[in-house]
């Protein structure tokens, strides 16, 4: 262990680069806080009393919108909170994240009772009967403003004073609440913009009654009528979080990266659930992805950096960040020389060209451009066609699979360019992109590995554990020689 | 890599065959073998100590690790820029991948 640090010590540049970043640390205090609290993520808690300050420090002025030729970047995530005053919201709801080797995070919600029947659709829940939770519903209502000589027409809730029936009784995540509202007017209502206990009633014997907590939440989301969830419908929902996360605050001020968020968040849940890269979530997508507890999640943990899944700053700021080194005309699109540049020139181009022409695209193919001005179209001969640029969005769905190739989604998006959305990867198809890699290694001087030692090479990690393949073609003697000499 | 994949025909591999969850890190290594030159070198290049450590780390995936090391870098840089009084536009690529090896490295030594 020693030596392994001393050999690294030594090696070229370490050293003073290390020193360097010592000395900036003593320079700046704030900034050295600020990378243990990145480096902590999930650890430590960097306590900071004065928080809030520091935060509104941090969320300098950027890109605004006077100033639109300039582009800059996002804002850094504030300064950690004190997560020890990260009170959960409510006494009915156990967030259990574990942090050790298990692979998932695990949300278990006790007010809301998951049914996980593993088909299609869930049962739903015998005590969310009407008759069986009345009781609650009508005090909800009437410890506000009712009277016993009211009828439940006449009953109602503000806006502002329906959180509780948001939370306690539909079980949806806090930040839902005006978007419920609202869509309880609009499909309850009647014409009427306040929520009496009636028209809460029928809604709560339309949506709530028959179905589960997921589709509840699939039904609360998606446009009334549809059968699926569409990139648009999440918008009002995140709006809200974004008005009311703590972790989200400083953002207020920047409108622009506000928008910026809402869209990355949106196509990470759409890289997620929407299996079928066709713009839609349906139900049963939902479900399989526990989406609903992913929202719930997000609406009780005050650190937002922690919601690994979807929710993000800190990720959305890579994700985002990346976009903007590539593209440098700021003309917010990625063409193939620009995504040549990714990490260092690491993609080949035969790659980069198949990203272009065959990866699945989060919300189907991109219009042509049409901001070129006429005088341009028509001087160019060749205009830029569809294929010819990604979007920010598309660019997500790249990177996410770029940064993680151990996933189903990731796996999915790779081999859909390596076969141009052919059903079968050919060996000989193989060979001609791992040919692109040996003319790179050489011309880079470094040393050659043979395609069929490449394959070796990789399976040696857990050959012990499986035995060769005929896939091959090589006898089982050749494999070995393989193996042994790699 | 290949006899981890377990192809179910031996002339061409098929999606499910890298969706089997015993092989997903195995067919990454794959996919940046035919693609990604400097992934693949770094995979060339791994040792005993970095897999272990990436094993025993806090992440719950690939794109948790990278974004968390992706954001101190990026940050880092941002602060730098800040102590200058330069405006946040990006500086040399260099420098960006130097600083981000030596997050790296610090966070394995440590």
């Amino acid at each position: 262990m020693d030596e392994l640090l001393v050999t690294w010590l030594n090696s070229e540049g370490v050293y003073e680069s290390i020193m360097s970043f010592i000395e900036q640390e003593i320079r700046n205090d704030s900034s050295s806080s600020a990378t243990a609290s990145v480096l902590n993520s999930t650890g430590a808690n960097v306590i900071s009393s004065s928080g809030s300050g520091k935060a509104a420090s941090s969320g300098r002025p950027v890109g605004g919108s006077s100033n639109s030729s300039v582009n800059y970047l996002p804002p850094l995530s504030p300064y950690k909170v004190n997560s020890s005053n990260n009170a959960l919201i409510g006494s009915n709801t156990i967030i259990n994240s574990s942090t050790d080797s298990s692979n998932k995070k695990i949300i278990t919600h006790v007010m809301i009772p998951r049914n996980m029947g593993g088909r299609g659709r869930g049962k739903p829940s015998q005590e969310d009967v009407y008759e069986l939770r009345e009781k609650e519903i009508v005090h909800a209502f009437s410890s506000v403003r009712g009277s016993a000589s009211m009828s439940a027409g006449q009953i109602y809730l503000r806006v502002e004073e329906f959180e509780h029936v948001t939370k306690d009784l539909c079980g949806f995540p806090t930040f839902f609440t005006v978007p419920l509202y609202k869509r309880i007017c609009q499909q309850f209502g009647g014409g009427e913009a306040i929520v009496t206990l009636d028209i809460f009633t029928r809604f709560w014997k339309s949506e709530i009654e028959p179905f589960d907590p997921s589709d509840r939440f699939f039904r609360l989301v998606k446009s009334p009528g549809e059968d699926s969830i569409k990139k648009d419908d999440f918008g009002p929902f995140i709006d809200e979080l974004l008005n009311s996360h703590p972790g989200l605050e400083f953002l207020s001020n920047h409108a622009e990266f506000q928008e910026k968020y809402k869209l990355t968040v949106i196509t990470r849940i759409f890289y997620q659930c929407s299996t079928g890269h066709n713009g839609r979530i349906t139900g049963r997508q939902c479900r399989k992805m526990n989406l609903l507890d992913s929202f719930l999640f997000v609406g009780q943990e005050e650190d937002i950096n922690k919601v690994t899944q979807y929710f993000s700053y800190e990720h959305f700021y890579v994700l985002y960040c990346r976009f903007w080194e590539l593209d440098q005309d700021r003309d917010y699109r990625i063409t193939r020389d620009d995504l040549m540049r990714y990490n260092d020139q690491s993609l080949s181009r035969i790659i980069v060209d198949r990203i272009f022409d065959a990866a699945p695209r989060p919300f189907g193919r991109n219009e042509p451009l049409t901001t070129l001005s006429d005088n341009q179209k028509a001087n160019d001969t060749s205009p830029v066609g569809y294929d010819d640029y990604l979007s920010y969005e598309d660019f997500i769905y790249f990177m996410l699979s770029e940064e993680d190739k151990s996933n189903e989604v990731s796996a999915r998006y790779w081999f859909s360019c390596l076969t141009h959305g052919d059903s079968k990867l050919s060996f000989m198809e193989m060979r001609k992109f791992y040919s692109r890699q040996l003319h790179r290694m050489q011309s880079l001087g470094h040393e050659v590995v043979p395609f069929e030692d490449m394959l070796c090479q990789v399976s040696l990690t857990s050959y012990s554990l499986y035995p060769p393949n005929s896939f091959l073609n090589l006898d089982d003697t050749d494999y070995f020689v393989y193996c042994l000499d790699a | 890599m290949l006899d981890m994949i377990k192809p179910k025909n031996s002339d061409f591999l098929i999606v499910e065959d890298f969706l089997q969850s015993e092989c997903c890190q195995v067919s990454g290594s794959l996919f940046d073998a035919l693609f990604n030159l400097t992934k693949y070198l770094q995979f060339e290049q791994r040792d005993a100590f970095t897999e272990r450590t990436k094993r025993e780390d806090e992440f719950d995936s690939e794109w948790d690790r990278f974004a968390c090391y992706d954001y101190s870098r990026l940050a880092m840089e941002e602060e730098a820029r800040e102590e200058e009084g330069t405006s946040s536009f990006l500086i040399g690529a260099t420098v960006i991948d130097f600083s981000h090896d030596v997050i790296f490295s610090t966070l394995q030594y440590e």
